[in-house]
């Protein structure tokens, strides 16, 4: 600890004047966050309330703007203060992870950045501040601007690291029994409107979770002088409303297992099954699920403020843990740390997106001990536990995907049916008239006059009927068919990466060859070379050319159905087109198609599968020597049935349904997206069959068993 | 005359033997000192064994077949040496480079990033200026300076440092190529006599 001079009433700091800046002005961004932060500390020093206060700090004030964060926490004497609240790097939260007992609570502070959040508020701070039984307060005054012209004064050559400050301080009375602190801010940076407190009162009433009694208690209150609607208002969470679906999982209490979300199908509800506690600890999970009235109906309550919707937040022992302070007006720019949204295609793949739900994860630090704050305490430390918490949050968030395309599909069928009734009751209406007709009316023309035009009203009707019907039918099939595109052009995408990348490597080597011919022809030279690189070059073109022929076989528009022999198309594709990439990979590849089977699909669709498997199967063969690629056929009683296998790394049993999940990829460092199996296994469900990923061929390896039924009727 | 630069191509976009980039290295700097290798792992191998020579790599960026990317190679090549000259050859566009590597090969002085669609003269030209470098470089000029002397001379006490450690050529030549103080301060004292020398020559009439 470096010497400090004790004058009458200065304290003189040592102050590092780069890391004031760093840490001041540039980690904490905004003027939300910085109050967040200092709210955050007084959690950190067991206080069990603090009151924000916003005086005169209105737009058209210019009278005194003050903000005053005061909390009936631990306080500090004037050795913290002097050697901790100012000293950056030797911050007591590094060393320790929980505050005193008796509360003993997990530090949610940011790593000494919290002091520095008061220079974003305002220029001149009073700290306020007293220690249970101590006398008298003890009043800090801190002077940003003389700091700033300080470092100004530094910004020399010569850099001086340190420079000193004199800070003067006092001492008021007090009754002993008080303490706490009160960081009085003034000469405030910018003014607040009602619109900014309310915008602070949101990112609050997220700190503490809405269903975590805290004890002891920490509550917030927000006060103004000004602004009517908080006076000593006390922070509480939104109350959650209209949402269309809600479910709740935690620990079962007598067989003390883990319960998760399952969608049932046949009753339409989310309903909870038990499993063993997973790695990462018993956890405890609220979902609720908006759909688009819904949404639009809690948005409205907040005027429209779409940002309330907004996922799945983790707390620990009540407390948020992440997304720590996160303000961010654009939701489309918020950080997504579980991962939900990268699964952006929500709405056209029916999974839910992180705005349409509102979540709480409640966890604590002795059952969930492997879920670490990371050191930057944006997430959490990246470990196997974490990994799997996430993935168990985007399982069950996928549940409410479950549900929602369900919903749809009900709503769907009740439209088709009612259709296909109204077709049938204009039907026997007809009927019941012809019959009437028949028998009552036989020799009496005046009725038949009457009746014919209800007998003409019903065959329009009728034909209007049968015409919507079609037009649904034809609806749902562009739906697919749209569908069916997107997932083709997102296998493109992936596919054209590794493309683009060979024909570069390609064209450089015949535009070297051509280059050689521009400079050095004619040289006797060269001769033998000559002739030798005009064979590469043609060599060369009719490799770019195949290719190219694959890319514009995406480009057609053509994507109608046709008959074709699934034995001839697995033998063209994996031992003819693909045979250059396998050479190239030093792959082996056997193909043992026993029976034909005609399919009558999108051929470029079928193809995608085995493209996609292909694909998948380099990756795991990489750091294979003899590298293996299988594909055998056969046709029993009801199924043609498939195995495509390897020898590559093999995939874990645990993760056998999971891989199929969009971008669940165990791949990303060689470019795996987590698109190739799922396209794969839509794929085939669009055909009605199924993969699954079963006992392997070979060991290490991975094999996948498609089955696919022989009715054609897709 | 210089001792002869080796060029050590590691790239897999290449053809072996015949490519024009080769064909043209080979015959600017010598059949015999131009060295390709497809597999990067193999390519690092031969320059980790071979530092005692000057050098100048031609890398890609992309290897499959689960062998080290360009960056690890650079990598790896840097952790011994930062006397290699680097020039990194990619078929890939230069914006889809991460940042992360590109200031890896900032940081560690990559010598220049060159897209293997680029004319193969554009390479050609890097590499000699990559050359002309090495060999105006005082460890080079040292080198050629040491090498002209008989084996015995070269491990004989040349000089004595402030510390009174005794100082061979070699020793010398070692303690420049690993930037050691004494390297260092040799090096910067060696400029500055060759700049007295020049100082004290009388202009030309």
């Amino acid at each position: 600890m470096g010497k400090i001079k004790k004058n009458a009433n200065s304290l003189r700091w040592r102050f590092d004047v780069n890391t004031f800046r760093l840490l001041g002005r540039e980690l904490i961004t905004d003027r939300i966050t910085a109050v967040f932060e200092l709210v955050k500390n007084c959690y950190d020093a067991n206080a069990t309330e603090v009151v924000v206060y916003f005086n005169n700090v209105a737009p058209d004030k210019n009278i005194g703007p003050e903000i005053i964060i005061s909390d009936n926490g631990v306080g500090m004497s004037f050795i913290d203060i002097r050697d901790k609240w100012m000293v950056v790097g030797t911050n007591s939260k590094r060393t320790k992870s929980y505050s005193p007992g008796p509360f003993n609570r997990k530090f949610v502070g940011e790593k000494g950045i919290g002091r520095f959040a008061v220079d974003k508020l305002g220029e001149r701070v009073v700290i306020k501040t007293k220690e249970l039984n101590d006398d008298k307060w003890l009043n800090v005054t801190i002077n940003w601007d003389e700091y700033e012209s300080l470092s100004k004064q530094q910004a020399k050559p010569q850099l001086s690291l340190f420079t000193d400050v004199d800070n003067l301080y006092n001492y008021t009375d007090a009754n002993p029994n008080e303490h706490g602190t009160s960081l009085i801010i003034s000469k405030v940076s910018e003014p607040w409107t009602s619109k900014d407190i309310e915008r602070l009162y949101k990112e609050l009433s997220r700190l503490t979770s809405p269903f975590y009694p805290l004890n002891p208690p920490f509550n917030i209150f927000i006060s103004s002088n000004e602004y009517p609607e908080y006076h000593h208002k006390p922070v509480k969470p939104d109350p959650i409303k209209f949402y269309t679906y809600f479910k709740e999982v935690g620990i079962d209490e007598t067989t003390g297992l883990q319960e998760v979300m399952r969608f049932d199908r046949h009753s339409g509800k989310i309903v909870t099954e038990l499993t063993e506690i997973k790695s990462f600890g018993p956890v405890r999970l609220r979902i609720y699920y908006f759909n688009e009235a819904a949404k639009r109906r809690y948005n409205t309550l907040y005027k429209n403020d779409d940002t309330r919707i907004d996922g799945i937040k983790i707390y620990r022992d009540g407390i948020i843990a992440t997304p720590f302070a996160e303000y961010e007006d654009d939701a489309g720019k918020k950080r997504d740390i579980l991962g939900i949204d990268k699964r952006r295609w929500g709405s056209a793949f029916d999974k839910v997106s992180t705005r349409e739900i509102i979540g709480v994860l409640d966890i604590t630090k002795i059952n969930n001990p492997k879920i670490i704050d990371s050191t930057n305490r944006q997430d959490f430390l990246d470990n196997p536990e974490y990994r799997k918490l996430k993935e168990f949050i985007i399982d069950q968030v996928d549940v409410f995907g479950d549900f929602k395309k369900y919903a749809r599909d009900l709503i769907r069928t009740d439209v088709e049916r009612d259709l296909l009734k109204a077709g049938q009751d204009v039907k026997s209406f007809t009927r019941t008239i012809e019959k009437i007709e028949r028998d009552w009316f036989q020799d009496k023309p005046q009725f038949k006059q009457v009746l014919e035009p209800l007998k003409l009203q019903a065959t329009s009707l009728s034909s209007v009927i049968s015409q919507s019907i079609n037009e649904q039918k034809k609806f749902q099939k562009d739906v697919i068919r749209k569908e069916n595109v997107y997932l083709s052009l997102m296998s493109l995408q992936d596919y054209a990466a590794n493309i683009s990348h060979a024909i570069r490597t390609s064209l450089g080597k015949i535009k070297r060859m051509a280059e050689f011919f521009k400079i050095n022809f004619p040289n006797a030279k060269f001769d033998a070379l000559f002739k030798q690189y005009a064979l590469l070059i043609y060599d060369e073109m009719n490799t770019l050319i195949k290719v190219t022929d694959f890319m514009l076989s995406y480009a057609s528009s053509d994507i109608d159905f046709e008959d074709f022999s699934v034995k001839e198309l697995l033998e063209n594709l994996l031992l003819d087109a693909y045979r250059q990439t396998f050479a190239a990979e030093g792959i082996k590849v056997t193909v043992d198609i026993k029976d034909d089977f005609i399919i009558n699909t999108n051929k470029k669709f079928f193809e995608d599968i085995f493209q996609n498997l292909v694909s998948n199967s380099i990756k795991a063969l990489q750091r294979t020597a003899d590298k293996i690629i299988k594909c055998s056929g056969y046709l029993d009683d009801e199924h043609f049935t498939l195995y495509f296998s390897d020898n590559g790394t093999g995939i874990d049993d645990d993760d056998a349904k999971w891989i199929f999940g969009l971008y669940n990829t165990r791949t990303s460092e060689q470019g795996g997206s987590g698109l190739g199996l799922y396209i794969v296994e839509k794929r085939i469900e669009a055909l009605k069959g199924s993969v699954d990923l079963v006992q392997s061929e070979y060991k290490p390896g991975a094999t996948f068993k498609i089955t696919l039924p022989f009715n054609k009727d897709i | 005359m210089p001792a002869p630069i080796k060029i050590v191509v590691i790239h897999d976009g290449l053809i072996p033997m015949v490519d024009p980039l080769l064909v043209m290295l080979g015959e600017n700097f010598g059949k015999e000192n131009v060295i390709h290798f497809e597999n990067s792992n193999e390519g690092l191998d031969y320059v980790l064994g071979n530092l005692n020579q000057k050098m100048i790599v031609l890398l890609d960026r992309n290897f499959s077949k689960g062998e080290k990317t360009g960056i690890q190679v650079f990598e790896e090549i840097r952790k011994t040496s930062s006397l290699v000259y680097v020039i990194l050859i990619t078929a890939d566009e230069f914006a889809k480079i991460k940042n992360e590597d590109l200031i890896l090969l900032i940081n560690h002085d990559a010598f220049a990033i060159q897209s293997v669609a680029a004319d193969y003269t554009k390479i050609i030209a890097l590499a000699e200026n990559a050359a002309h470098k090495l060999n105006a470089r005082v460890d080079s000029v040292l080198e050629d300076w040491i090498v002209r002397h008989k084996e015995e001379d070269r491990s004989r006490p040349l000089m004595k440092a402030k510390d009174g450690r005794i100082y061979s050529m070699n020793d010398i030549l070692e303690s420049i190529r690993q930037q050691s103080d004494i390297g260092k301060d040799f090096e910067r004292n060696l400029v500055n006599l060759a700049i007295e020398i020049f100082s004290r020559q009388k202009p030309l009439a």
